[in-house]
């Protein structure tokens, strides 16, 4: 396992971050880091504003203020050419996999490819394939369209997209929403094993206690408008919170094992 | 320490023998993957029987480059043997995740050749027209005997929807529809008149406005207009519906999607259409009297009186009588189309096409049977 606490240096670093819609303020001065190479959990009741977290860090949102930092460079300042490269460092994937229903697997996994670089299309077969293969799924899937996959084959094939432009950072909205216990364990390991591998620091957004407990570094837990802590999870477990004891101290937690102190 | 026969920034290749070793240097990423590929090209025939491949060159490492070298190596396999040697510990995980030399797995469905397909598109297109009408004519068979149930029982008439889809298709298009009507009218009078004024017949005009305007033209375009815009409006409400499975849902709780979500359409346009039609022909003729009165100095009055003696209320009767008829074809077409949504998009799209074009190709058709009939029992 990767020690987050060896990684210094910050990859991602959001500061004093605000968003509102309308008259609903859903962050207030939010501060996150993420540090390279690590796996970061980000949790949080539901409508607290994770999805909206992680749009904001990948530019589909603009937030009302606040700075963020991706690998040194300011996101707001990016623009034109700057901003595509930028782009390139990272893959996501959507919580319903968000692939091009028109296009086959192979094709999805081709489409940044063609976006960016100019290779041959024997080149970009084989890599498509690598990168099937590396989610976990059969060859034979590389010509399907995602109408014919099931929920979990989705999330995989959508994972080999995000994959593609061998991103740094991987962004994961509730990559285990949907799946059936083996599927999502299945999925973990994957993620556990792709980050080892292709040296990955992933954001993770989930609700998932199983995988907090089995594949993250860190957790944050967003409450208040606000990142409330971010630590590794014995830690957070014992933060004094009434929603993140309830969280953590509810019976899905024990049932993964996760162990409260007596208070 | 052999002869240099190929050296770029990636790839440095040495003879030797029993067999040739090549370096590999530099970046091995995404970004100069184009470069690698080239030189693998190049340097492949070089590469006589076997290679030690070296990658201590290698100063970063990529899934893309992995792959690369995967090729790279399959490819010498092909003329000898291929031996893969220093490679460093963080490099070792990735080329263990790359697969050796993926398999051969399509990435696209498969195609026919391009002299084949054509035929094949043109045989398949006709079997879908004929099978989709006849699949079509049974869902008019299936709605018109709820739509019968329900008259029986009118307590299971939605009114609201109704009214509300009666206000979506029939007064929301009140304004396309009486700007088209005015405009068509007044050229029908103009062109007439030019053409009429060489017999000096020029207000006979007004014989042909009102026999065209009420009996064909205001009834069609009306039709076709609201084919596109309510007919298409259909098929993407009720196909986004499916797509989200809301349809499937509404079977479970025990409502019938064709009394839910077709039979108000259904009802809503059979009252608009002859509404809009009625509107379509006053206000083209409206446009015909303005046109008539700056063309030919006929007044208004003296229009209105020579339309009522020329024109009968048959002709009237024989456009509005249609309809009822060609809103229930665009109806059912488009909640038919709606329904038949599956999967993906894309499936929407060409759904929402379809829907347009065959409903406008079925008014067409119907008017034409229309004008068979009415010629048949002189009316």
């Amino acid at each position: 396992m990767m020690d987050g606490f060896q990684h210094k240096d910050t990859i991602i670093q959001v500061t004093g971050l605000v968003n509102q819609f309308g008259d609903h303020v859903v962050h207030d001065g939010l501060n996150l880091d993420l540090r390279r190479g690590e796996i970061l959990g980000v949790v949080g009741g539901s409508g607290a504003g994770k999805s909206v977290l992680l749009r904001s860090i990948i530019g589909l949102n603009k937030p009302k203020a606040g700075h963020i930092e991706i690998n040194g460079r300011s996101q707001s300042a990016l623009a034109g050419d700057e901003d595509q490269e930028a782009r390139r460092e990272w893959g996501v994937l959507f919580q319903d996999g968000a692939l091009f229903s028109s296009l086959t697997v192979a094709q999805n996994i081709k489409v940044p490819l063609k976006e960016h670089f100019d290779l041959s299309h024997d080149l970009m077969d084989d890599l498509a394939i690598s990168k099937v293969i590396m989610a976990g799924l059969a060859p034979e899937a590389a010509c399907k369209f995602p109408s014919e996959l099931s929920g979990g084959m989705r999330k995989r094939a959508a994972l080999a997209r995000a994959l593609a432009l061998d991103p740094k950072i991987l962004f994961l909205d509730e990559p285990t929403a949907g799946l059936d216990p083996i599927g999502a364990a299945k999925f973990d390991g994957l993620v556990r094993e792709l980050c080892v591998s292709l040296g990955l620091t992933v954001f993770l957004v989930t609700h998932d206690l199983d995988t907090l407990v089995r594949v993250c570094d860190r957790v944050a837990v967003i409450g208040d408008k606000k990142v409330l802590l971010n630590a590794p999870l014995e830690e957070v477990v014992k933060f004094d919170h009434p929603w993140v004891q309830e969280y953590f101290g509810g019976p899905r937690a024990r049932a993964v094992g996760i162990k409260q102190e007596e208070r | 320490m052999g002869e240099i026969v190929h050296h770029s920034d990636f790839v440095c290749v040495e003879e030797g023998s029993p067999s040739a070793l090549v370096r590999f240097l530099g970046c091995w990423t995404i970004e100069n993957a184009q470069k690698i590929d080239a030189d693998i090209a190049a340097t492949v025939g070089v590469v006589g029987k076997g290679a030690v491949l070296d990658c201590t060159g290698i100063t970063g490492l990529d899934t893309t480059g992995a792959v690369l070298i995967r090729r790279f190596a399959a490819k010498v396999e092909e003329v000898g043997a291929a031996v893969l040697t220093g490679v460093s510990a963080d490099h070792k995980h990735l080329l263990d995740v790359i697969s050796c030399c993926p398999p051969q797995a399509a990435t696209e469905p498969e195609q026919l050749p391009w002299y084949l397909a054509p035929l094949q598109k043109a045989g398949e297109g006709f079997w879908k027209a004929v099978r989709s009408l006849a699949r079509l004519l049974a869902f008019i068979g299936l709605v018109l005997t709820r739509l019968f149930g329900t008259l029986l029982a009118p307590g299971r008439i939605r009114l609201v929807p109704v009214v509300h889809q009666i206000e979506m298709v029939g007064l929301n298009a009140m304004g396309i529809v009486g700007l088209i009507s005015f405009l068509i009218g007044a050229v029908m009078v103009n062109q007439g008149a030019i053409q009429l004024s060489k017999f000096g017949a020029d207000v006979f005009v007004i014989d042909m406005l009102g026999i065209i305007q009420l009996r064909e033209m205001g009834v069609l375009l009306t039709a076709i207009i609201i084919a596109g815009r309510s007919g298409s409006a259909f098929t993407a409400q009720i196909g986004s519906m499916k797509l989200h499975e809301e349809v499937d849902a509404m079977r479970t709780i025990g409502m019938n999607p064709i009394d839910v979500l077709v039979l108000p359409r259904l009802m809503a346009l059979m009252i608009s259409l002859p509404l809009l039609t009625f509107y379509a022909d006053i206000v083209g003729i409206a446009g015909g009297v303005i046109m008539a009165w700056a063309y030919l100095d006929i007044t208004p009055a003296n229009f209105v009186v020579y339309f009522r003696d020329v024109i009968s209320i048959e002709h009237y009767a024989v456009g509005i009588i249609k309809a009822p008829f060609f809103a229930a074809v665009i109806a059912s077409c488009g909640c038919y189309q709606g329904l038949k949504v599956e999967g993906s998009a894309e499936s929407l799209g060409e759904r929402t096409t379809r829907s347009v074009v065959q409903s406008i190709f079925l008014v067409i058709v119907l008017d034409a049977l229309f004008a068979m009939f009415f010629t048949a029992v002189d009316i």
